[in-house]
C-alpha cells in the first residue's frame, strides 16, 4: 500500500517533470501555426504541473510519502549505473517554487510579450527551462544532474539572447554562457572526482559510502579527492549561482525579457548552484566549507555595495540577486545548509516578484514611451517616481516583496536571512579571531540591503512622477496593467510574509519549513536573540537612512558631498568594482594575444610538422608502389613468363595469372614454413 | 571405436537427435530442387520466400539440438562444441540476409541470377555445410565439410554467367583445389604421425613425434583453413571472386565462410592446446599469417576504386584481426573474437547492402560514382558513414568496441607472458587501424565532398529500411556492449 503510494508520486513527479518539455516540443515544431494560442497552451500546460506539484508537496510534506525510485542505467562490470528520481521533502518544495514561480512567469509574459514576433518561440524555450530545471531537483545522479545543469545553461542562453536584434542582449547571452563554462569545467572535474573516490555517480550510494569510509583509493590520496570534488562541485555553484570571482555574467543578463530574469536569473537557475551545494554538502571538508564562506561573504558583500549606485531598475535588482545568492552560499559554508534552503525558498518568491514588478513598471513606462511617442529609457529610475498612486497593486506587492528582501520582521526574508546569519555567528564564535569577519560583512551587506531597497522603493514609487519634467502631462497616459499581470504579484507578494513560513514572525526557527531543513543543528538562543536584535535594527536603520537620503532629503546633500559622482567609491559601486574591466584588460586582452602568438607557432610548426609527415607518407608509399610495381610484380610477371613458355591454359585465364597465384602463395608459405622450422 | 554393426547403427540413430538443424536444411535443399520444377520462370521468387522461411524455421532447430556437451557422436565425426550453437545463429541469420538482399534487388533481368531456382537450394548446401563445419570433430570431417562449402560456392561465383563470372570461378576453383592440395597433404602427415583422425587423439599421439615435422604438418593442415579465410598469403583469389560474384552471395563469402574457417581454426587450437602452449610456433605462425593479412590488406585496400575490391582486401584485414583474437590463447581474447564476429556480420553485410543497390541503380561500384550521393540522400549518406566509422574501428559504433575487445585480450597477454611479439603485434594492429581510415572514409568523403554529376542513383523505402535494421545496432552495441556480451554468454559459457 505505501509502496504502491509512493510509487504513484514518483510517476507523477516524472509527469510534472515532462509536461514543460513537452510544451517545449509542441511548440518548436507547431508554435507557427498555433501562434498567440501557444502562450495560452504554455501556460495552462504549466498551471497543471504546478497543480500536481501541490499534491506531490502535499504527499510528501504531511503523509511522509518521501520516495527514491531507482532503475538502472547500465552496468559495468560489477559495478551498476542507477538513475534515481528522488522525492523527499526538499525536492517537492522545490516542485512547487519551480513550478509556481514558472507558471506565474507564462502567466505575466502572456500579457508583457504580446505582440513580440517570436511570442511562441518564447514560451517553447520557458518550457525546455522548466523541464530542465526540474530534472535537477529530481534526478539522484551526479552525471543527470550534470546534464540537466547545462540543460538549464542552454535555455538561460537562448532567453538572454532572445531579442536577437539587440547586439547588447547577444553579447550578454555568450558572456553567461562562456562565464559559466568556466564553472563547469570545475564541476566536472568535481564529479571525476566523486568517480574516483566511490566508483559510482548516484548521490545516494555516494553518500552511504562516504559515511562509511568506505573509498575506491588509498588513504593517502583520498583527502585529497575529497577536497579537490568539493572544491570541483563548488566551481561549477560559484559559475551557475554568479559567486565572486564569476558574477558578471548576471548582471549583463538582465538584458533578456524581464519575465526570464525574474524566473531564471533570480528565483531558479541561479539557486540551482546552491541546491546543487546542498544536496552535496556532506562532502565539503573544513577547508573547503572556510573558502565557501568566504566567497559567499565577499559576494554578498561585494554585489550590495554595487547595488547601491544603479539608476537602472533591473540592474540593483540583479545585484541583489547576486548578494542574496552570496549569503545562501555563505550559509552553507557555515554549515546551516537548512538556513540557506529556507532563504532560496523566501528569496525565490520575493525576488520573483520584485522582478515581475520591475516588468510590470518597465511594462508600463513602456506604454508611456510608446504613447508620447518620446524617447527616454524606461528602465531608468531617475525617470519614475509617484506610481504608487497610479499602479497600486504593483505598489503593494512591490512593497511587500522589498521589505522581505531588505528583512524587516515579519517578512519572509527576515526569518531566512537570520537564520543565515545566526549560522555565521556561531562559526564565527566557534572558530574566532577572523572568521568573526563573515557575520560582520554580513550585517555590513544587511545595512546595504535596505539601504538600497529604499532608495529603489522611494525613488520609484514616492515623490513625484519626474518623467513630467521632460514630458508635459506624462503622468496622464499610465494606464493601470491588466488581471494577468496582477494575480502573479498578489500571489508572490502573499508569499513574501513571514506568517507563510512561520507562525513566530521572529522565530523562524520552529516555522514548518526551517524545522524541516536544519536538521539537528544546535542553535545558541542567546546568540540567536543577538543577531535578531542587530539585524532587525540595521533594516530599520538601512531603510530610514535611505528616506533621510531620497524621501525627504534631509541628508541628500551630505551624501553628495561625502560621495559625489566622481569620487572613487561611487565609481566602484557603480562599476561593480571594475571586474569587467579587469577581466577585459588582464585576461581577454592577454588571451587574445597568447591565442594569436599560438596561431603563429600552430601555423609554422605545429603544420609543418604535419606536412613534413604527410610527405614522409607519401614517399613511403611511393616506395611501397615501388616495391609492389618492381619486386612483387616483378616476381609475378616472372613466373608469367616461366609458365608462358611451358605454354599450358595460359591465354584463357587472364594471361596465366592463376599459375603465378599458386606460385606465390606457395612460396610465401613455404619462406613462413622455413622461417618457423629454424626458429 | 570397436562397436558391433548393430551398436554402430544405434549410436548412428541416436545422433541423429543432435542433428535437427542439419536435417531440416538437408530437407529445405530438396524441397527447394522441387519446387522449383512447378514454377515458371517468372515466380521464381516463391523459392526466395520458401527458403526465407525455412531458415526462419532453422532458429528453432537449432535452439532444440544446441548443448555445448562437447560429446563426440556420429562415430566420433562430428561434435557440438561450446561455441557451435553460436556459429550457426550466425550462418542461418548471414543465410536471411542474403536471401532479404536478392529478394530486395532491384534487378528482375531475365537472366538475373535470382531467377534461377538452383541458386537457392545450392545457397542452402553451403549453410550446411557451414553448419557441418562448425561441428567437426575429425581431420576426414573438417576436410569434407570445407569441400562441401567450397565447392558449391565455386559454382555459385559464376551465376552472373558473363565471362568475368566464369573467370572467378574458375580461378576460385584453381585456387580452392591447390588450398586443399596442402591441407590435404598436412592431414594425411598428421594421421601418419598419430594413427588417428579424431582431434584429441591425434594430441595425444603427438606426443613422441619431433616438433619441427608437427609444426610442419599441422602449418599445412591450417593452409586450408587460411584459404577459407582468406588470409594472407592464401588470399590472392579473394578481389577477383568478390569482383565476379554476385553482390549478396560477396557478402556472404565476406562473413559466413569465413567465420566458419575460425570455428574449425577454434577447435582445431582448443583440441591441440597444450601443444600450442608448449611449442609457441603454431602461434607464431598465426601471428605472422595475421599481420601479414592485415598489412597487405590494407595497403592493397588503399588503391581500389571498386568498392566490392576495397571490401575484398578490408575482409582480408578483418581475418587478420581475427587471427589476433586467437593468438592470446585467453577467454577474454577467445569472448572479444566472438564479439567482433558479431558486429563483423551487420557491419559487413551492411557495406555490402549499401553496394548492392548502388551497384544496380547505377550501373557500377566505383567509388568515384559515388560524388554527391550523400548531400542528396542525407539518411543514406548518414548510414554508410556509420558503417564505414564502424569498419574502420572507431567510436561511436560497436566496430570500435570489438577492435577494443581484442586489443585488451592481446595487452592482457602480453602483461601476463612478457612476450615482446605480442606487444609487437598489438603496436602493429593499432597503426593499421590508422591506415584503415584512408580507404574506408574514401566512401564518405566523396558522397559528401564531391559535387553531385548527373545522378543515378535511387533507393526504394524497403532497401532504407533493410540498410537501417543492419546498420542501428553497430551504434546500440555501442552503448550497450552488454546486451551482446550477455547473449553470447549465454550462447557459450
Amino acid at each position: 500500500m505505501e509502496g504502491a503510494q509512493t510509487n504513484d508520486i514518483a510517476i507523477i513527479a516524472t509527469g510534472i517533470t515532462l509536461m514543460p518539455l513537452f510544451s517545449f516540443l509542441l511548440l518548436i515544431f507547431f508554435g507557427k501555426k498555433l501562434e498567440k494560442k501557444s502562450g495560452i497552451l504554455a501556460t495552462a500546460v504549466l498551471a497543471f504541473s504546478a497543480l500536481l506539484s501541490l499534491y506531490v508537496f502535499y504527499q510528501v510534506w504531511l503523509n511522509q510519502g518521501s520516495t527514491l525510485t531507482h532503475f538502472e542505467w547500465f552496468s559495468h562490470q560489477t559495478n551498476a549505473f542507477v538513475i534515481g528520481i528522488n522525492i523527499d521533502k526538499l525536492a517537492a518544495i522545490m516542485l512547487v517554487v519551480v513550478t509556481l514561480v514558472s507558471g506565474l512567469v507564462h502567466l505575466f509574459s502572456l500579457v508583457y510579450m504580446k505582440g513580440d514576433k517570436n511570442f511562441p518561440r518564447y514560451f517553447a524555450y520557458l518550457g525546455l527551462f522548466t523541464f530542465s530545471m526540474l530534472g535537477i531537483i529530481l534526478t539522484n545522479n551526479i552525471i543527470f544532474i550534470y546534464i540537466f545543469w547545462e540543460l538549464v545553461g542552454v535555455s538561460s542562453y537562448l532567453l538572454i539572447g532572445f531579442w536577437q536584434e539587440k547586439p547588447a542582449a547577444l553579447k550578454a547571452s555568450k558572456k553567461a554562457f562562456l562565464v559559466n563554462r568556466i564553472g563547469d569545467a570545475g564541476f566536472l572535474v568535481g564529479i571525476l572526482s566523486l568517480f574516483a573516490l566511490f566508483q559510482n555517480t548516484d548521490l545516494g550510494i555516494i553518500a552511504s559510502k562516504h559515511f562509511s569510509g568506505v573509498y575506491a583509493v588509498d588513504f593517502a590520496s583520498q583527502y585529497l579527492l575529497i577536497s579537490l570534488a568539493g572544491m570541483g562541485l563548488f566551481c561549477g555553484a560559484i559559475g551557475k549561482s554568479a559567486q565572486f570571482p564569476l558574477s558578471v555574467w548576471l548582471p549583463d543578463a538582465m538584458e533578456g525579457p524581464t519575465p526570464v530574469s525574474a524566473l531564471i536569473h533570480a528565483a531558479t537557475m541561479v539557486a540551482a548552484g546552491v541546491y546543487m551545494l546542498a544536496r552535496i554538502a556532506f562532502i565539503f571538508t573544513p577547508e573547503v566549507q572556510i573558502v565557501i564562506a568566504a566567497i559567499g561573504t565577499i559576494t554578498a558583500f561585494m554585489a550590495a555595495y554595487a547595488a547601491l549606485s544603479q539608476n537602472d531598475i533591473k540592474a540593483v535588482l540583479a545585484f541583489s540577486t547576486i548578494s542574496q545568492l552570496g549569503y545562501m552560499v555563505m550559509g552553507i559554508g557555515v554549515g546551516t545548509v537548512g538556513a540557506s534552503l529556507f532563504h532560496l525558498v523566501t528569496h525565490a518568491f520575493f525576488k520573483a516578484c520584485l522582478f515581475l514588478s520591475a516588468g510590470a513598471i518597465i511594462h508600463v513606462m513602456h506604454q508611456v514611451e510608446h504613447d508620447t511617442k518620446a524617447h527616454f529609457d524606461p528602465q531608468d529610475m531617475r525617470n519614475m517616481g509617484g506610481l504608487r498612486k497610479k499602479i497600486p497593486v504593483v505598489f503593494i506587492a512591490y512593497l511587500f516583496s522589498a521589505m522581505a528582501l531588505a528583512g524587516l520582521p515579519l517578512f519572509s526574508g527576515f526569518l531566512s536571512k537570520d537564520a543565515i546569519l545566526v549560522g555565521a555567528y556561531s562559526f564565527a564564535s566557534e572558530y574566532g579571531g577572523a572568521a568573526y569577519l563573515i557575520p560582520l560583512f554580513g550585517f555590513l551587506s544587511a545595512l546595504f540591503t535596505a539601504f538600497y531597497v529604499g532608495r529603489q522603493l522611494i525613488m520609484v514609487f514616492f515623490g513625484e512622477f519626474n518623467l513630467e519634467d521632460k514630458i508635459k502631462d506624462a503622468g496622464n497616459y499610465i494606464q493601470d496593467i491588466s488581471w494577468e499581470m496582477k494575480l502573479p504579484l498578489v500571489i508572490l507578494g502573499f508569499l513574501s510574509i513571514g506568517f507563510v513560513f512561520s507562525l513566530n514572525p521572529f522565530d523562524g526557527e520552529n516555522g514548518w519549513l526551517l524545522a524541516t531543513f536544519k536538521g539537528n543543528l544546535v542553535i545558541d538562543h542567546s546568540q540567536k536573540l543577538l543577531v535578531e536584535v542587530i539585524s532587525a535594527s540595521l533594516a530599520i536603520s538601512g531603510l530610514g537612512l535611505a528616506w533621510l537620503v531620497y524621501g525627504n532629503r534631509v541628508l541628500y546633500n551630505l551624501k553628495q558631498s561625502l560621495f559625489p559622482k566622481s569620487s572613487f567609491a561611487y565609481k566602484l559601486s557603480l562599476n561593480f568594482w571594475y571586474m569587467d574591466s579587469f577581466y577585459e584588460r588582464v585576461l581577454v586582452k592577454n588571451s587574445i594575444l597568447i591565442a594569436e602568438k599560438l596561431k603563429t607557432f600552430d601555423l609554422s610548426i605545429i603544420d609543418g610538422i604535419v606536412n613534413k609527415l604527410a610527405l614522409f607518407n607519401v614517399i613511403f608509399a611511393h616506395i611501397i608502389a615501388w616495391v609492389d610495381k618492381y619486386i612483387v610484380d616483378g616476381f609475378v610477371n616472372f613466373m608469367v613468363m616461366v609458365s608462358g613458355k611451358t605454354g599450358n591454359l595460359t591465354r584463357s585465364f587472364q594471361g596465366g595469372k592463376v599459375q603465378s597465384y599458386f606460385a606465390w602463395t606457395l612460396f610465401g608459405f613455404i619462406c613462413l614454413l622455413i622461417y618457423l622450422i629454424n626458429e | 571405436m570397436n562397436l558391433s554393426l548393430s551398436d554402430k547403427l544405434n549410436h548412428i540413430l541416436e545422433s541423429i537427435s543432435s542433428l535437427y538443424a542439419e536435417g531440416w536444411l538437408a530437407v529445405l535443399f530438396i524441397a527447394l530442387i522441387i519446387i522449383e520444377l512447378f514454377l515458371t520462370s517468372k515466380k521464381k521468387l516463391v523459392l526466395g520466400v520458401v527458403a526465407l522461411i525455412g531458415l526462419a524455421i532453422n532458429f528453432l532447430f537449432i535452439q532444440k539440438t544446441g548443448t555445448g556437451n562437447e560429446a563426440p557422436f556420429m562415430l566420433g565425426l562430428l561434435a557440438i562444441h561450446k561455441s557451435s550453437l553460436f556459429f550457426k545463429y550466425l550462418f542461418n541469420f548471414s543465410g536471411m540476409v542474403v536471401i532479404l538482399m536478392m529478394m530486395l534487388s532491384g534487378n528482375n533481368k531475365q537472366e538475373d541470377f535470382k531467377n534461377y531456382g538452383e541458386f537457392y537450394s545450392l545457397f542452402i548446401a553451403i549453410i550446411l555445410g557451414l553448419n557441418l563445419m562448425a561441428m567437426a570433430n575429425n581431420l576426414l570431417m573438417v576436410y569434407l565439410s570445407i569441400e562441401l562449402v567450397s565447392i558449391t560456392s565455386y559454382v555459385l561465383t559464376v551465376f552472373k554467367f558473363d565471362k568475368k563470372g566464369a573467370e572467378g570461378g574458375i580461378k576460385y576453383l584453381l585456387f580452392g583445389a591447390i588450398s586443399s592440395g596442402v591441407m590435404l597433404y598436412g592431414m594425411s602427415l598428421l594421421y601418419g604421425f598419430s594413427g588417428s583422425l579424431v582431434f584429441s587423439e591425434i594430441a595425444s599421439g603427438l606426443a613422441h613425434i619431433p616438433t619441427i615435422p608437427v609444426i610442419i604438418a599441422l602449418g599445412m593442415t591450417l593452409g586450408g583453413l587460411f584459404f577459407k579465410i582468406s588470409a594472407a598469403p592464401f588470399h590472392i583469389w579473394t578481389p577477383d571472386v568478390y569482383e565476379a560474384a554476385p553482390t549478396p552471395l560477396v557478402a556472404f563469402f565476406s562473413v559466413a565462410p569465413k567465420a566458419a574457417g575460425i570455428a574449425v581454426l577454434l577447435t582445431f587450437i582448443q583440441g591441440f592446446e597444450n601443444f600450442v602452449q608448449e611449442e609457441k610456433g603454431i602461434i607464431y605462425l598465426l601471428g605472422f599469417v595475421a599481420g601479414l593479412s592485415i598489412l597487405i590488406g590494407n595497403f592493397s585496400a588503399i588503391w581500389q576504386k571498386s568498392a566490392k575490391r576495397m571490401l575484398a582486401y578490408s575482409s582480408i584485414a578483418h581475418s587478420g584481426f581475427l587471427l589476433l583474437a586467437i593468438i592470446p590463447l585467453s577467454a577474454s581474447g577467445y569472448s572479444g573474437l566472438y564479439f567482433y564476429l558479431g558486429i563483423y556480420v551487420f557491419m559487413n553485410f551492411a557495406a555490402f547492402v549499401f553496394i548492392q543497390f548502388f551497384e544496380e541503380t547505377s550501373g557500377n561500384d566505383s567509388i568515384e560514382k559515388m560524388k554527391g550521393t550523400g548531400l542528396s540522400f542525407p539518411v543514406i549518406g548518414i548510414l554508410v558513414v556509420t558503417i564505414m566509422i564502424a569498419l574502420t574501428g572507431l567510436p561511436i559504433t560497436a566496430g570500435f568496441t570489438a577492435k577494443l575487445f581484442i586489443f585488451s585480450a592481446l595487452w592482457e597477454a602480453y602483461q601476463n607472458s612478457g612476450e615482446g611479439f605480442m606487444l609487437t603485434l598489438f603496436i602493429f594492429g593499432l597503426f593499421n587501424t590508422l591506415i584503415a581510415l584512408f580507404y574506408y572514409l574514401k566512401i564518405p568523403f566523396f558522397m559528401f565532398f564531391r559535387p553531385n554529376e548527373n545522378q543515378q542513383f535511387s533507393i526504394q523505402p524497403v532497401q532504407t529500411a533493410l540498410l537501417v535494421v543492419l546498420t542501428l545496432p553497430l551504434i546500440f552495441f555501442f552503448f550497450k556492449p552488454d546486451v551482446l556480451t550477455g547473449f553470447l554468454n549465454t550462447l557459450l559459457f
